[in-house]
């Protein structure tokens, strides 16, 4: 995980785009990394500029891209408040590299004292086992540590500002999900499906002074893996059958028939100088 | 006379105790029939699903225009979980007698076994995989015997035939009719990856235990997977 933090200054948004012109030379082209963006900062609706092109108009907190495709490479982000003059200076301005293979998730949130801040977050992509799912939480509000629940049980130890915690869990649900701060209940129970070969993110985010601290949610699918085996019987029942009854009479009299042509051939054809032949 | 009775007594006598075993060979069930459209038999994937390919942008930063991206709530209460096919809860098989209930099954803990319901009378549907006539491999388990309990639900699986009616009923009421197309033998380690399958044409797979039986381990060589496709 790598932590990045741009400026203090309104906002914070980040939408690495190239466009659209060459997205079909891309096929031949796959060093590319993928980027997902949330928007986790409240009351600031935004215009994204990726190498000077307006990428995304109209951002709004507590929302984010589908995953994007994009190619390795620095990206320069400009950030505007939604209809400013593209020649304005920009309310935060930064750079982002991506690594080709990478999957990153780009999330505005806010530093421990409620100013604005750029996290990015490398997501594992290691394979989950079957029947199990990934849960990954992550704090990127203004408060220093927060703890989880799922159905009242803690799954794993708090998660400090601008970081993660990880489990892997049995697949299943809904759980209720909460968050804790100093033993009281800071984010309210929430449905949370934990969804087999996937890894869930949760975010806590939003500002515990102004009373928005929430969750947003992140999945990232397949990345299952197959049961390797199905164990259907001790019994030893079904072996193969043996030599059907059929099948041994037949044979039984053909061993007997050829048992009595040896003993017919051993006898001598009969000879009229033999007088006790016939 | 004699001679040539005796000469034709053994010809004919060593005709057939050689064929006989021929015969049986011949008649015997072989484990693997039919065959499985798009699927090469050593157990391959089945016809590749495209992937999709999400927003893909362009290498050059040159060009003008900006490529639409999709935005969507992220807040985790109006995240919506993919919609699941309906719950199987009933299998019949008029072929090989059999009418059972199905019983969803995960994982057994600690391991990478499907669990395999304790009733060996009882179905398994692995509920991680697609449900009966969605998109992927949906996966029916059952028990060949057991032990404790006997011949079980299963213990017939190797006698159907291509063309045979399969037919999967609901917990919303509805019901779904697949036909046999292949059967097949595999190894208990070499289970073919399709088999789990997610996406693509949907395929039922039955599947159960068989082959050679290994008293020490108590356990079965093979798998034995009987594979339907929805009915025209």
């Amino acid at each position: 995980m790598k932590r990045q933090r741009l400026s203090k200054g309104f906002l914070v948004l980040v939408l690495a785009m190239a466009p659209l012109g060459a997205a079909f030379g891309v096929q031949a082209q796959p060093a590319t990394a993928t980027v997902t963006v949330l928007h986790a900062l409240p009351g600031f609706t935004a215009d994204v500029y990726v190498n000077g092109e307006l990428t995304l108009s109209g951002f709004k907190p507590e929302t984010a891209t589908d995953p994007l495709e994009l190619p390795a490479g620095r990206y320069t982000i400009e950030i505007r408040t939604v209809g400013a003059d593209p020649a304005s200076e920009p309310a935060l301005a930064g750079t982002v590299r991506l690594k080709a293979g990478q999957n990153l998730s780009i999330i505005a949130g806010l530093t421990e004292e409620g100013d604005p801040q750029l996290n990015v977050f490398r997501n594992p992509l290691t394979r989950v086992p079957p029947g199990r799912t990934r849960l990954i939480v992550r704090n990127v509000a203004d408060v220093t540590s927060i703890g989880v629940r799922l159905d009242g049980v803690r799954v794993f130890g708090p998660v400090p500002h601008g970081g993660q915690q990880k489990a892997q869990l049995e697949a299943g649900g809904p759980y209720q999900l909460e968050a804790m701060r100093s033993g009281d209940v800071a984010i309210g129970a929430q449905d949370l499906m934990l969804e087999e070969g996937t890894v869930g993110i949760v975010y806590a985010v939003g500002s515990s002074g102004q009373g928005t601290l929430g969750f947003m949610f992140q999945t990232i699918r397949e990345l299952g893996s197959s049961p390797t085996s199905v164990l259907t019987g001790d019994g030893g029942l079904a072996t193969p059958p043996g030599l059907p009854a059929w099948a041994l009479v037949t044979m039984m009299v053909a061993a007997l028939g050829l048992g009595s042509a040896t003993v017919l051939a051993r006898r001598r054809p009969a000879d009229p100088t033999n007088p006790r032949s016939g | 006379m004699r001679r040539r009775l005796a000469t034709w007594l053994l010809v004919v006598s060593t005709i057939v105790l050689l064929m006989t075993p021929v015969a049986v060979w011949a008649t015997w069930p072989h484990p693997d029939v039919g065959f499985l459209p798009g699927m090469a038999d050593a157990g391959s994937i089945g016809p590749a699903v495209p992937e999709e390919s999400p927003n893909v942008a362009g290498a050059s930063s040159t060009a003008r225009h900006a490529l639409t991206v999709e935005v969507r709530s992220a807040r985790l209460e109006d995240y919506e979980p993919p919609r699941r096919g309906p719950r199987p809860i009933g299998l019949t098989i008029e072929a090989i007698g059999i009418r059972a209930p199905i019983v969803p099954v995960g994982v057994e803990v600690g391991s990478r076994n499907v669990e395999v319901p304790s009733d060996v009378d009882a179905v398994g549907w692995y509920r991680f995989g697609p449900s009966p006539g969605a998109g992927g491999s949906a996966v029916l388990l059952g028990h060949v015997d057991a032990r404790t309990q006997g011949p079980g639900v299963f213990f017939r699986l190797r006698e159907l035939e291509p063309a045979d009616v399969v037919l999967v009923t609901f917990a919303n009421g509805s019901e779904f009719s697949f036909r046999v197309v292949a059967r097949r033998s595999y190894p208990k380690s070499g289970l073919p990856p399709m088999l789990f399958e997610r996406d693509g044409r949907p395929i039922l797979a039955l599947v159960t235990c068989g082959g050679s039986f290994d008293q020490a381990s108590r356990s079965y060589s093979d798998n034995v997977v009987v594979f339907a496709v929805p009915r025209d």
